[in-house]
């Protein structure tokens, strides 16, 4: 289901099939933040990028580095090593070493501090270098009638039930508003399940598969 | 599909969506005033329940420099002055005659036991914590952490502990004041530090403080090897810069940047900022008067909490994807085994 016929289904459903009570912009306001949501409850959105390793600096804001919407780091990999960094924790650090932060090679784990913040066990040697981050992501709003959410279309409604619920919150309809808020709830809950379990999912070439 | 990337939003932007959705764009209903007030509060609410802005300081260990000995003397400052710490003696002797007294401070410019000129240089135990600090999460000195230590255990173990100077091994903030901590033992060696040319404005020439190879000839630095950008208004940029040898350093939890203005921008992103949205919300219709709608205001009270809980969530994610290695992720819970003989240990006989 695209951006347009998302549109055309909400007005469908408000028995509005034209733009009167509510704008077409209202109407693209709600769909948006229904898919700014579902991406922020269930975390499908994920990317990759490659990061450049700076000399001395243990510490490296997410928030500058790939745009304010990054939402949570998954994997990263040393391209100059070729191996996967480990996740980690600071106090995993201080048991390891008593001064930690005075080592400077190629990074071999990292840790959040904060929500913002990726730390770098050890910290790099020099301006050279990079690492590959998968992460996750809120996705760029929809302004095109074919632009489509990437996860699967089954969930696609989960956005126009967001959308009536919050129009209708909006327009003071607490019991429709919380009755398609339910709707919704649904359609997150199945998504975020879809998004934790594929792999687990996945019942091939497995005993009692 | 790619990324988004959305601008920081305003007071005046996120009162606008507060006031849009709730129906009353007029502020018939809701003042203005109250509107930004539900927001401030939940911005703050959120700093201090997530922990979500996470900062780096400095309590230095140096000789303490004192200049004033009110607070209110600061403004009358002149342009160029450097403002020192507030001092109320300059001998330690002194402390048992004065309450509640800072110090001691015998000079009033570093120059002065940099170049010999201090016989007795004095270090305070005592340093004030930043005033938008939450909570300390870890503390380091030359590197090492230490740890918090309670005052009622550390007077058993070293009664002498506000006297005697030393390497500084733990700090306790439990008596000497909400936003003091004192570090144990007093600092007896002075920090590293950074000479720099001049006293007013900002850092132009980072030569004085590194070697490294300078990128660009314009502007300001913006980054400098291990310095880390401190403060909420310090974007991509060192205001001070610090070494950690020798030195006591903080990384904390802290509010977030002091918002009042129509235009003051919120310092997390968008993403972030709804939860704000919700509060606010859940806030105004729960307050009695025309509009409440105690029904709806329950329901963004559970989204506000939701939202709280994702951002704990993600605080946690990375620590709980340690898998492939032994004692990865899950932490093991229940009794202890319970003990017993080796397998081969002979059985009593009667």
């Amino acid at each position: 289901m695209n951006f347009g016929e998302m549109k055309a289904e909400v007005r469908t459903r408000l028995n509005e099939l034209t733009a009167n009570y509510w704008s077409d912009q209202d109407i693209e306001d709600a769909l948006n933040e229904g898919l700014d949501e579902i991406s922020d409850a269930t975390e499908w959105f994920e990317r990759m990028t490659t990061i450049t390793f700076w000399s001395g600096r243990t510490y490296l804001d997410a928030r500058s580095t790939l745009s304010d919407t990054f939402l949570a780091p998954k994997r990263c990999i040393n391209n100059q090593t070729g191996k996967w960094m480990e996740p980690s924790h600071v106090r995993n650090q201080d048991a390891r070493q008593r001064q930690w932060e005075k080592v400077s090679t190629e990074p071999e784990q990292f840790f959040m501090r904060g929500i913002w913040w990726l730390g770098f066990y050890p910290k790099p040697k020099a301006d050279s270098g990079s690492m590959r981050l998968y992460f996750s992501s809120l996705p760029a709003p929809m302004s095109l009638d074919d632009d489509e959410p990437e996860f699967p279309s089954e969930y696609h409604m989960g956005i126009v039930d967001y959308a009536l619920y919050d129009l209708m919150a909006q327009d003071a309809e607490t019991k429709k508003a919380l009755i398609f808020w339910q709707e919704y709830s649904g359609y997150e809950t199945g998504l975020k399940q879809y998004v934790q379990q594929r792999t687990t999912a996945d019942g091939v070439g497995q005993f009692r598969g | 599909m790619e990324w988004g990337n959305s601008v920081a939003k305003t007071l005046e932007n996120l009162r606008d969506e507060i006031c849009r959705r709730l129906g009353d764009s007029t502020h018939a209903v809701w003042t203005v005033d109250e509107i930004d007030a539900y927001a401030i509060d939940g911005y703050n609410r959120m700093a201090e329940l997530t922990h979500c802005f996470w900062d780096i300081g400095y309590l230095e260990n140096l000789p303490y420099s004192g200049d004033h000995t009110c607070a209110w003397e600061i403004d009358y400052l002149s342009a160029g002055d450097i403002y020192q710490g507030e001092f109320k003696y300059t001998e330690s002797w002194e402390i048992d005659y004065i309450n509640n007294a800072l110090g001691p401070a015998n000079h009033v410019a570093p120059w002065e036991w940099q170049n010999s000129y201090v016989t007795h240089q004095y270090f305070m135990a005592t340093a004030k914590l930043p005033t938008d600090c939450y909570q300390i999460e870890r503390a380091t000195q030359d590197y090492q952490e230490v740890d918090p230590i309670p005052s009622a255990r550390l007077e058993k173990l070293d009664s002498r502990y506000e006297l005697d100077s030393g390497l500084v091994s733990g700090y306790l903030m439990d008596k000497d004041g909400i936003r003091t901590l004192r570090k144990y033992k007093i600092p007896s060696s002075v920090c590293g530090y950074y000479t720099v040319d001049g006293t007013f404005g900002i850092m132009r020439d980072p030569s004085d403080i590194t070697s490294e190879d300078i990128y660009g000839q314009w502007g300001i630095p913006r980054r400098i090897p291990d310095q880390h950008p401190c403060g909420p208004y310090s974007f991509g940029l060192p205001r001070r810069v610090f070494k950690d040898d020798d030195n006591f350093r903080i990384e904390f939890f802290r509010r977030g940047r002091s918002v009042s203005g129509d235009y003051d921008e919120f310092e997390m992103p968008d993403a972030y900022c709804k939860h704000i949205r919700f509060y606010g919300m859940w806030k105004a219709l729960l307050r009695e008067g025309p509009g409440q709608d105690l029904e709806l205001a329950k329901h963004y009270e559970s989204r506000w909490v939701i939202g709280l809980g994702r951002i704990g969530n993600r605080k946690i994610d990375v620590k709980s994807n340690r898998v492939g290695r032994m004692g990865g992720s899950v932490s093991k819970s229940g009794r202890p085994p319970r003990p017993s003989l080796p397998w081969n240990y002979g059985r009593m006989s009667r």
